[in-house]
């Protein structure tokens, strides 16, 4: 008999309208300037879109920020610090701000002149308001969950799987936390925390999600 | 073009449609009026057409007007639109004039009454002075505002700032504003005519037509002729692809496979050759928020 939960795993989603924010950046300096003072739904766009967006292709670099510093602002040493960063593991946005910010001022303290974007090509911050809404989907059971990820939207993944942390500033995602608490699953959580947003793209986190829940269920069938 | 939300599925996953319909529910009933200025022709009429009957299916009351105008109207409107490009162009007192004439021509008939208003683009900007109390009012710009001719901007700007929102296709295309502004990426359809894939069949045809070696490169934009689609500029591609490369080695020389989609292929050419404007085919740029149309009345 599979193990069923108290409460059941209810997938919600997170749609996002995007709110342009009239503050742009000609170079590092303003760059880093914007960065102190913007809200941090603005911080929050720029590196997590990314997450729902590339559904079909691995994103590289994985945020705006080193996306632009490496392509427009051409300074690939920056570019790769900040494409370092794992924003993904940040419980707070301030935190992540603070770290993106520190990244960028250790750089502008040994360089001298700043290269300037392109005409057109400056950086715009954008804002980004979110809506979360209940799906039709909730799982009582390892098989149930796993059916229910083959249907949900990429935005439902991300959402469970990289947004919990800022969502509640847990050190956990949503899947993990009830996987465990609610089935025991004790070797399965682990291992979805493990998962790196940056190497798949939302379809391969979904299909790799669900690789490990049927290999969980085959060898507790075998049991 | 065929099927409803459904058929879209392959291109943006189940999940996605899924989404859309929660989304839908949540609205369910809300009366969501368009009004442009073209039934036919051009890029808003084309996202209309495609659109409203989307918002219907998932259970939004949506619906489409258009405006009227006489030639004078449409005149004066075209001049506005080159000046939001930033195009010089002056505004004279009977331009004005012509314009808030034709707005309250068609205030007298239209119903505006519903929940939410858009207003595409800024030849029906100033129906905002009939807005109904607690509708909202969005304006979508379809627009390259970055740089546009200050005088034309500012009689533009006078009706914007009175809506709730402003939509643009890029943050580059905005302008400084005291409303929200929000942003939808251009809507590019994939199942729209222009969009899908061409059977060799077709293509071998169209070529044969035009009296086309279909053995070399081609170069080929579709869209109508007008020098915001930079005709000369295409011009300008197909030289400079002509001196950088030799047909013996393009493994390109083929026909393009989808209109919208159309390549820039290096040519053996050693010079433009001269294309019947009414394919207004030229070298095709990246897709922006300025979509392309093969034929159609356009304002």
């Amino acid at each position: 008999m599979p193990t069923v939960a108290r409460d059941p795993f209810r997938f919600w989603t997170r749609l996002t309208l995007t709110k342009l924010t009239g503050r742009r950046a000609a170079d590092l300096a303003e760059l880093v300037e914007q960065l102190r003072t913007v809200p941090p739904s603005v911080i929050f766009h720029h590196t997590h879109h990314f997450l729902v967006q590339h559904q079909h292709l691995s994103p590289e670099p994985p945020n705006d920020f080193a996306f632009w510093v490496t392509n427009v602002i051409q300074e690939d040493q920056l570019g790769e610090r900040l494409a370092a960063i794992d924003t993904v593991q940040f419980a707070h946005l301030r935190e992540l701000r603070d770290r993106i910010v520190e990244v960028i001022d250790t750089y502008l303290e040994q360089r001298k002149e700043l290269r300037a974007a392109p005409a057109g090509e400056e950086f715009h911050f954008m804002d980004a308001v979110s809506f979360t809404l209940p799906t039709r989907y909730q799982a009582w059971t390892l098989a149930e969950f796993a059916e229910a990820l083959r249907h949900v939207g990429s935005a439902t993944i991300a959402y469970h799987l990289f947004e919990a942390r800022l969502r509640v500033g847990s050190d956990d995602n949503d899947f993990s936390r009830w996987l465990e608490q609610e089935l025991g699953e004790r070797e399965l959580a682990p291992a979805i925390r493990k998962l790196d947003p940056y190497t798949h793209t939302t379809d391969g986190l979904r299909q790799r999600l669900i690789a490990l829940i049927e290999q969980r269920i085959r060898a507790e069938t075998r049991r | 073009m065929t099927g409803g939300l459904d058929a879209y599925a392959p291109f943006v996953g189940s999940g996605t449609i899924e989404e859309l319909r929660l989304l839908g529910e949540h609205l369910r009933g809300r009366r969501v009026q368009n009004i442009n200025s073209t039934a036919v022709g051009g890029g808003v009429a084309e996202i209309l057409n495609r659109l409203i009957p989307l918002l219907r299916e998932v259970g939004i009351d949506a619906r489409w007007d258009v405006m009227r105008g006489g030639d004078e109207f449409f005149a004066v409107t075209k001049a506005i639109h080159n000046g939001l490009h930033g195009k010089p162009v002056s505004l004279g007192e009977h331009d004005v004039e012509i314009f808030r004439q034709t707005t309250e021509q068609n205030l007298r008939t239209l119903e505006l009454s519903d929940d939410i208003v858009f207003i595409h683009d800024p030849q029906p900007a100033g129906f905002i002075q009939r807005r109904a109390p607690g509708s909202r009012w969005i304006w979508r710009c379809h627009i390259d505002l970055s740089s546009p001719w200050p005088a034309v901007w500012d009689f533009v700007r006078e009706w914007v700032e009175r809506y709730d929102v402003a939509v643009f296709s890029a943050p580059q295309f905005s302008r400084t504003l005291p409303i929200d502004q929000v942003l939808i990426s251009p809507s590019i359809d994939p199942l729209a005519d222009k969009n899908r894939e061409l059977d060799p069949h077709t293509i071998e045809s169209v070529v044969a037509g035009l009296g086309i070696d279909p053995s070399r490169p081609l170069v080929t934009q579709v869209s109508r002729f007008d020098r915001l689609k930079d005709p000369l500029g295409v011009i300008e591609a197909f030289k400079l692809a002509s001196t950088t490369t030799h047909s013996s080695s393009s493994s390109a020389a083929r026909p393009p496979t989808t209109p919208k989609a159309a390549k820039c292929s290096p040519s053996a050419a050693s010079a433009p050759r001269a294309i019947p404007t009414s394919t207004s085919s030229s070298c095709h740029r990246p897709p922006t928020s300025r979509s392309t149309q093969s034929s159609g009345r356009r304002r």
